[in-house]
């Protein structure tokens, strides 16, 4: 093995980027938008929710409730009508009706109170919204007039006591995008290599099999690297997003991904018969990757059955490693199970990758 | 054994149920030019990827420069040509011809003065920064040429090299190959021009993966009473494409 060879096909790689202007622009711009995207569409929290308050209370205390809703969470409007605000309801002019019944705050110091919620659930993030919203305005309004519970539950963040929803949100994207973008490119690239003829061509020369997947793996795995970096920049600048521990091992973690993606999308075009067969399989990839590798949904709230699949997953180990990294403030010393698996998951691909391309080679 | 540059002993390799090349036995001498002739599917291409060790073959032995195949250090000494372009369409030429002197092992001063001789032989000086996709089908051929004669090997391995290449290129390829092998390389080389072919040293004319007549072009025309090269073959060979 000779590493001026290997550079060689590394060299090769960034200079067909620098004349391919698609690829090139597949390369660089696709994580940007996966990462805006991603970014505004799940980065806030719920907010302007139409609700109507119904208040028939002749007391104090249902508008002191009402005042302490959050007006950046609920859009709020107020009807005299129960009857023609439960019909804005049914046809979905708004997400719920907030109703106190008359004689609400006597019936408080008889400890017989009731506030009538009526709710659209039919989406469950704004409906948890809602029942949060006015638990929360309830318990204020309770202790500004100085009411006291017997039991009360004090939280103390061990971690992420400043977390963001998207700070938990970008390492799953970054994931995500790095490894689909370098699975996807080294198929590409591989199938291309093959139907012009030029890997054949190469290998009639002193390059051997391993050098070429090495040198794939090297080049796409720094393509990573300028991926993550850009991603993780505008997770930082544009989403407030803090990273607690170390960026450079968060940077570590990506490109070794990215690596991983490399080295299998080279296995799967090395076992297709066909480009379109390789093309095939990335659905196959990018599928579970998205249900299953617990990027939006932790892997406890997939069924038991399912998660044997999420542990044979690349980005599984990358996504937990680089939470821990980002929120957690982990060290090295904390992840490194999760990076040995990702080091032998790219050990694995790449000596499959290589196996393949020998036995290819010798039909 | 020190004579010879290639030696093919018994090679055997068949795809499936169709045998592609049956038993073939043959030697080449250093410094020779060598025709592959025969009509398409006579088995010429697998051949020579059969020697370059781009295909395993079922049997038989293959020796390059006294080396057995398969042998990834011998290859340095080879050029090879493939039939197919096989050049990175995204590159510049000079880029395809500086990944190839990576891959060989050269130092960049004589890359560089190598480069030149080179794209002056192929003519191709002025188009050194252009892209391979924006070039003729004339160009990229000898494009790929000069990715087979770079590095300076002694032996050099060309399958169809002339097709798409105009008569004054091809009269000057010609003449480059001879002076080659006057300074020592073997060429082999496979071809569907009857003028190359008288051209080589000696011809192993193939038919349904057989050497089916080798030896000079002049002696096989007398041994067989034809008036030119393209009966010898017509005479000697059955095309599978042409019988549909």
């Amino acid at each position: 093995m000779k590493l001026e060879r290997i550079l060689a096909v590394s060299k090769k790689t960034f200079w067909e980027l620098r004349h391919d202007k698609k690829l090139l622009a597949y390369a660089i711009i696709t994580p940007i938008i996966l990462m805006v995207l991603f970014g505004l569409a799940f980065g806030g929290q719920v907010q302007d929710v139409k609700i109507i308050i119904v208040n028939e209370d002749s007391g104090h205390l249902a508008s002191e409730i009402v005042k302490n809703l959050d007006r950046g969470t609920f859009t709020i409007s107020e009807s005299q009508n129960l009857e023609a605000s439960l019909d804005r309801l049914r046809n979905g002019k708004c997400w719920a009706i907030i109703y106190f019944p008359e004689n609400f705050t006597k019936n408080v110091l008889l400890g017989k109170a009731v506030i009538k919620v009526y709710l659209d659930r039919s989406n469950l993030n704004i409906a948890e919204t809602i029942v949060s919203g006015v638990n929360g305005a309830l318990m204020k309004t309770l202790s500004e007039n100085g009411a006291k519970l017997p039991i009360n539950v004090e939280y103390s963040a061990v971690y992420g006591k400043e977390a963001k929803f998207m700070d938990m949100f970008l390492p799953g994207v970054v994931s995500l995008a790095v490894f689909l973008i370098s699975t996807i490119l080294s198929v590409l690239s591989f199938i291309g290599e093959r139907n012009m003829g030029t890997l054949e061509r190469a290998l009639a020369t002193p390059l051997r099999e391993e050098e070429i997947v090495l040198g794939y793996s090297l080049a796409f795995g720094l393509i990573g690297v300028i991926q993550a970096s850009m991603m993780m920049l505008i997770g930082i600048f544009g989403f407030n997003v803090e990273i607690t521990g170390s960026p450079v091992l968060a940077f570590f973690i990506v490109s070794l991904l990215a690596v991983v993606g490399v080295n299998l999308g080279m296995l799967l075009s090395n076992m297709a018969k066909s480009e379109a067969q390789a093309v095939q399989f990335v659905p196959m990839v990018v599928v579970p990757t998205f249900l299953l590798s617990g990027i939006f949904w932790p892997v406890e709230a997939i069924p038991k059955y399912l998660r044997p699949f999420s542990y044979l997953l690349p980005p599984t180990y990358a996504v937990d490693s680089l939470r821990s990294v980002i929120i957690r403030g982990w060290g090295i010393e904390k992840v490194w199970r999760d990076i040995a698996v990702l080091i032998g998951f790219g050990v694995l691909f790449l000596t499959l990758a290589i196996i393949n391309m020998e036995k290819r080679g010798s039909k | 054994m020190d004579n010879w540059a290639l030696i093919i002993k018994n090679l055997r390799k068949s795809y499936g149920d169709l045998i592609a090349v049956n038993g073939i036995s043959f030697k080449v001498e250093k410094g020779e030019i060598f025709g592959l002739l025969g009509p398409n599917g006579a088995g010429k291409t697998t051949t020579i990827k059969s020697i370059l060790g781009l295909l395993k073959p079922d049997s038989g032995e293959v020796h390059i420069l006294g080396r057995k195949m398969p042998d990834k250090e011998v290859l340095g000494k080879v050029g090879y040509m493939p039939q197919e372009l096989a050049l990175y369409l995204n590159l510049t030429v000079e880029e395809n011809l500086r990944f190839y002197a990576h891959l060989y092992g050269f130092p960049g001063e004589r890359f560089e003065d190598k480069k030149k001789e080179i794209l002056k032989f192929v003519g191709l000086k002025k188009f050194k920064n252009r892209i391979i996709s924006e070039l003729s089908g004339g160009m990229q051929r000898r494009v790929s040429l000069a990715c087979a004669l770079l590095h300076e090997p002694e032996v050099l391995i060309l399958d169809e090299p002339t097709v798409g290449v105009d008569p004054h290129l091809r009269a000057s390829f010609w003449k480059h190959f001879r002076e080659l092998s006057e300074r020592g390389v073997t060429i082999l080389i496979t071809t569907h021009y009857m003028d190359e072919a008288m051209k080589c040293d000696r011809i192993a004319i193939m038919s349904e993966g057989q050497i089916v007549a080798l030896s000079n072009p002049i002696v096989l025309m007398e041994e067989t009473h034809s008036e030119n090269l393209e009966e010898v073959v017509l005479k000697l060979t059955i095309s599978k494409e042409a019988e549909g």
